[in-house]
């Protein structure tokens, strides 16, 4: 069983460029810092693209802490049918994709081992067809689920979520190094709980030569509409990530 | 699978393969024998499907908090729980934790993913 072709590569990579080959845009949304709103700017990318009647999925990475499913709410009697792969079923417009169909709500502590293949196996199993987009919400960090997507998804074209604040700034400097290092093209940058355009967000944008994508407010509205579309798409949040996609797909 | 087997075979007939199905694969056989005869036939390979034997790899899980050792029979899993370790093996860690100290940090030490085992060639 010498000299063999392929053997030693994992089969799911294969499976991955198959399964989005025929997705025009793979935007993974990242930040290192958490609590900058990641989660809430992927989900409002996915509702607003499905308004625009353009196709769109949304794939929940943070394996270990899901929570997309819980701000479209999803009902938890709906799962993936299966055919070959697993096919995610469509709600808001979207098909939405998120290990949380199989945990049953309960707590997932991983290694990073373990995520590594969990976010293979997604990549592998999950039948998106024909989209305009697929959104994924990725985790904190610049770790396994990242590294993966960055190595394996090669249309990816990750959008990076900030904060005004120094801490969360400080952070993205290091993750746009990064992604400038491997020459991963990057869609642009939104500044996320800002009232306007800061300083030392487009002055970050200009410095890695990337777009800055505009601002997005913070609001309490936008919270109390976790679970309900219509109050989410009534917020000024909803707005300008629509602005956004407009601007993204001009 | 189906091209590494007809790779292993260069151009020989293949007499017989064993598959190793993890247990937490949930692999149904008679579809699994199925599709890879249909498989290996598309690669331009041929093999009986009385010529694929299964060998059942049980799950086997070690504690990393305690140490502790144990096998699915130990723990017991529903249907539906058995169905979406199918899907993604490692949610086993939302099922299953460790008999002993209740640690959900556990390694998977066995059961995990389908291997060939064996090819016997003409």
């Amino acid at each position: 069983m010498s000299g063999l072709r392929r053997h030693d590569e994992d089969p799911r990579k294969l499976l991955i460029e198959r399964r989005l080959a025929n997705v025009n845009n793979v935007i993974p949304v990242m930040s290192p810092k958490g609590g900058v709103g990641k989660t809430l700017i992927s989900t409002l990318m996915a509702l607003a693209i499905a308004e625009n009647n353009s196709s769109v999925g949304i794939l929940d990475l943070d394996v270990t802490n899901p929570s997309v499913h819980v701000i479209l709410n999803l009902d938890p009697g709906v799962k993936p049918s299966e055919d070959k792969g697993v096919i995610p079923p469509k709600v808001h417009g979207i098909k939405a994709m998120s290990i949380a169909y199989y945990t049953e709500g309960k707590p997932l502590p991983l290694r990073g081992s373990e995520i590594t293949k969990v976010v293979r196996e997604i990549l592998a199993i999950t039948i998106w067809g024909s989209l305009d987009y697929l959104i994924i919400d990725t985790p904190p960090g610049m770790s396994d689920v990242h590294l993966e997507i960055l190595s394996n998804v090669g249309k990816a074209r990750p959008l990076v979520v900030t904060t005004s604040h120094i801490l969360s700034v400080y952070s993205v400097r290091s993750l746009l190094t990064i992604l400038k290092e491997v020459g991963t093209p990057i869609v642009g940058l939104v500044e996320n709980m800002s009232e306007n355009p800061t300083d030392v967000v487009i002055d970050l944008c200009r410095e890695f030569k990337i777009r800055y994508l505009g601002n997005v407010p913070l609001e309490s509205l936008l919270a109390l509409s976790v679970g309900n579309m219509t109050l989410m798409k009534k917020t000024r949040a909803y707005s300008r990530v629509a602005e956004i996609i407009k601007r993204l797909s001009s | 699978m189906a091209r590494y087997l007809c790779s292993v075979a260069g151009g020989r007939k293949l007499k017989s393969v064993k598959i190793g199905l993890g247990e937490l694969q949930s692999i149904d056989e008679e579809v699994f024998r199925f599709a890879l005869a249909e498989l290996l036939r598309v690669e331009g390979c041929e093999l009986s499907e009385d010529s694929v034997v299964f060998v059942r790899k049980p799950a086997a899980f070690q504690c990393r908090k305690c140490g502790y050792s144990w096998t699915l029979n130990e723990v017991g899993l529903n249907d539906e729980e058995r169905e979406a370790i199918h899907f993604i093996p490692e949610v086993v860690h939302a099922y299953v934790s460790c008999p002993a100290c209740g640690s959900r940090d556990f390694d998977v030490v066995g059961g995990r993913g389908v291997e060939v085992v064996e090819v016997v060639v003409e």
